[in-house]
């Protein structure tokens, strides 16, 4: 397929693809510091091979390499970045300001403290390597499908990374930190886009913590869970949009979009979040982003109405089939939600993905790679459904 | 004008009462409590906001870094049987001026923890309490709130009962866990957080 | 000195228990242990312990002012250290090295209506404590099983816990000097 001719209703993704075996346990070598980077990547190459030959032969339009590199969407940044650390929650402990609220989550999880980590700027950040151009210029050399990059946004990153007592040495506010992370981020998507990026995604998911839930809650576990500074959820949703804008602001040439979902590390549904995507009307429409990657597959996330009083519409990457279940959506299920977004969005403007990636964390894939791929493969049956009815191109 | 006795303030205390009294089932009963082991025989507890370190040192010569866990137990059991006098005072509207508890315990077989056979159990047998009172009531009437004390203490029914222990083990390497999409049991009640 | 495993010094592990095994009356004295516990005001007290001392509080809807556990919670932090420090002594013996171990402890009161008078039913105490511990360790699952079960059966507090201890309680008025 032609890089620049899509067709009506695309098929992609939101990134990630369950991790095989043997990568797994490439990667806990990794960690445990018993192969190379390099040797690690050389391992990782095969399996991105797979991931992108499932999606290929699934019908996807647009693919992404799986994130077979990563060990999730965004602390793989430690590897790529001088001045951050990995940390385990037993070792923050004694910077938190709320000890029992890490006691519920660790509870609720059944983990212990020091078995999670997340990254931590302790040091001025630094880029060591670009963050994703290898893995673009990897899926360059393998296949002349259009190619989307999925990066961590700038406010996950930036709430993720500052914690108090440890990176206030450096950077004394999260915003002193926030504008060193924009800055690479813009770096990397400008970078990104003239390696031949099709499309870059700013994936945002702690956003739905910020309006979800009460107060101590809204403090995701490992997200910033430390800063326990009380936010304002207005004051946090404008600046995350503002955060974005500096990211992307003036960027020609690549499609980019944000993913805001309402978690995928469990197949728990009841344990995820749930609201519609209301209350972030407005900072959407404040993101100077061209398309918005949403998940409408589960009844969690609402109905696409909220779309109704939506002025300043952009494309919009519909969320058409769960990641997290076994049983595969049908194409006439497909069809229908994508009729309903029509109510609301013009058929140029309707992309189709899954809610979120199959395997968000490496260690706890939300489905098998069988499953994945025949959603995958729903999902193109419907798009040349629509296709038939609504023309084949733009 | 609040009334303060014994360092409580006693319509506080008429109030918490009273609450609990209306509203029983809302007294949460699980105390939790998380252990980390840091090195050695050495390891941190943290509770609610609070934390503490507990150091056996066997021969109590070695480090002192730290309590051992036997000692703890005893100090808590001390505790809880003082400041529960002093509730029970406060709420007869008794001055308490000053109480001390001390205690000695008596391990039965100190020997079966190190690995040795023999007769026994390595847990206190017997502990020994005796507390100091200095405070504006006749002896009966203090020896009766001890009496009292003694039977509704928490921590000493604890001792005194035997409890039940259901005691679970798992391997959780350390940058790692496995899920089991399939296998995952929905505890009930839980709300997630998103560890992202 | 000897070979160090998970921060012990294995050879003076091995030469302590002989000589606790060669000499009886040592092994009486490890038997007794002591504490004294002085009232602070409030709901609060101090445990002092050998050289070392610690705060006992209630939280603040308890009316304390929430500055240190209780001691419900005291109890099931020494019931959480007892059995760490005696799975890393039982692994330490058997040589297996410990990367990482932390236990999460949920103690259940029977009925805490008890102490505060307001009920006859039941008692105030735990009436069940569930354990769960988490171990990163070079051993197989049945290995480290087999040590935690030992573990539990010769835990010193879990034992206390687990068995009707014999309280021998006593008042004496004694006037401030």
């Amino acid at each position: 397929m032609a890089r620049n001719g899509l067709p009506l209703f695309p098929v992609t993704v939101v990134g990630s693809w369950p991790r095989p075996p043997w990568l797994l346990e490439a990667l806990r070598k990794r960690h445990a510091g018993q192969i190379s980077y390099k040797e690690f990547q050389e391992i990782a190459d095969r399996a991105v091979l797979e991931a992108l030959h499932a999606q290929i032969e699934a019908g996807v339009e647009i693919v992404s390499d799986g994130e077979q590199r990563r060990d999730n969407f965004y602390s793989f940044v430690v590897e790529k970045l001088e001045g951050v650390r990995m940390m385990s929650v037993a070792e923050m402990y004694d910077y938190a300001e709320d000890k029992s609220f890490f006691e519920q989550i660790l509870r609720q999880l059944d983990v212990p403290a020091y078995a999670i980590k997340t990254p931590v700027a302790v040091d001025k950040i630094r880029l060591k390597m670009p963050l994703a151009l290898d893995e673009l210029e990897f899926l360059r050399r393998h296949t002349d499908r259009p190619v989307k990059i999925p990066l961590p946004g700038p406010y996950l990153l930036t709430r993720t990374m500052w914690v108090q007592g440890l990176s206030d040495r450096v950077y004394p506010t999260r915003e002193d930190l926030a504008q060193d992370v924009v800055a690479i981020l813009r770096e990397e998507v400008l970078r990104l886009r003239d390696a031949g990026a099709d499309f870059i995604q700013l994936d945002e998911p702690v956003l739905t913590e910020v309006v979800f839930q009460p107060p101590v809650h809204s403090r995701t576990f490992m997200c910033a869970s430390l800063s326990a500074a009380a936010e304002d959820p207005q004051v946090e949703l404008a600046w995350a949009a503002q955060l974005i804008n500096r990211v992307v602001l003036g960027v020609e040439g690549v499609r980019i979009g944000v993913h805001i979902c309402r978690g995928n590390w469990t197949t728990r549904e009841e344990a995820l979040l749930t609201g519609d995507y209301r209350p972030l009307l407005g900072t959407l429409e404040a993101m100077r982003v061209q398309q918005w990657v949403l998940e409408f597959a589960t009844p969690r996330a609402g109905d696409l109405e909220v779309f109704r009083e939506c002025r300043q519409k952009r494309e919009l990457g519909l969320g058409v089939v769960n990641p997290r279940t076994a049983e595969v959506e049908s194409p006439e299920f497909i069809v229908a939600r994508v009729k309903e977004a029509l109510n609301y969005f013009e058929p140029s403007q309707i992309f189709l993905n899954p809610d979120c990636g199959f395997g968000t964390f490496a260690e706890r894939p939300v489905a098998t790679p069988e499953v994945a791929f025949r959603k995958l493969q729903a999902i193109r049956q419907a798009a040349e459904q629509l296709r038939r009815e609504f023309g084949a191109r733009p | 004008m609040t009334t303060v006795l014994n360092g409580v303030d006693v319509e506080t205390l008429r109030q918490l009462l009273e609450e609990v009294r209306a509203h029983p089932e809302a007294v949460q009963p699980q105390r939790w409590a998380r252990f980390r082991w840091e090195e050695g025989l050495r390891g941190r507890v943290y509770i609610r906001n609070q934390s503490f370190t507990v150091d056996e040192s066997v021969d109590r010569s070695g480090r002192e870094a730290g309590l051992s866990a036997l000692e703890y137990a005893l100090g808590a059991l001390g505790a809880c049987l003082g400041l529960g006098f002093i509730f029970h005072a406060t709420r007869r509207g008794i001055a308490v001026r000053n109480l001390e508890v001390a205690l000695e315990g008596r391990i039965e077989n100190l020997l079966r923890f190190l690995g040795f056979e023999g007769e026994g159990h390595p847990g206190y047998r017997e502990v020994i309490v005796k507390a100091y009172v200095d405070a504006d009531a006749d002896e009966e009437t203090l020896q009766a709130l001890w009496e009292e004390t003694i039977a509704t203490s928490p921590v000493g029914n604890t001792f005194t009962r035997p409890v039940a222990l259901r005691a679970e083990i798992a391997t959780v390497s350390g940058w790692w866990f496995r899920y089991s999409p399939e296998t995952e049991e929905s505890p009930s009640g839980s709300r997630g957080g998103m560890p992202c | 000195m000897g070979a160090i495993l998970n921060g012990l010094d294995v050879e003076q592990l091995q030469q302590l228990s002989a000589q606790v095994q060669a000499d009886p009356e040592a092994a009486r004295s490890l038997n007794r242990w002591a504490a004294r516990v002085r009232w602070l005001g409030g709901f609060k007290g101090r445990a002092y312990i050998r050289n070392h001392s610690f705060v006992i509080d209630e939280p603040a809807d308890l009316v304390g002012k929430d500055e240190a556990p209780n001691a419900v919670e005291y109890v099931l932090g020494a019931l959480g250290a007892c059995l760490t420090v005696g799975f890393v002594l039982n692994a330490t013996r058997r040589g297996i090295p410990i990367r990482n171990l932390e236990i999460a402890l949920e103690g259940e009161i029977d009925n805490i209506l008890t102490f505060l008078g307001l009920s006859s039913e039941g008692h105030p105490g735990y009436r069940e404590i569930a354990v769960k511990a988490y171990v990163d360790a070079d051993a197989d699952e049945e290995t480290l099983q087999s040590v935690w079960e030992e573990t539990v059966r010769t835990s010193p507090v879990g034992n206390t816990l687990a068995r009707p201890v014999n309280l021998r309680p006593e008042l004496r008025r004694a006037a401030s000097a």
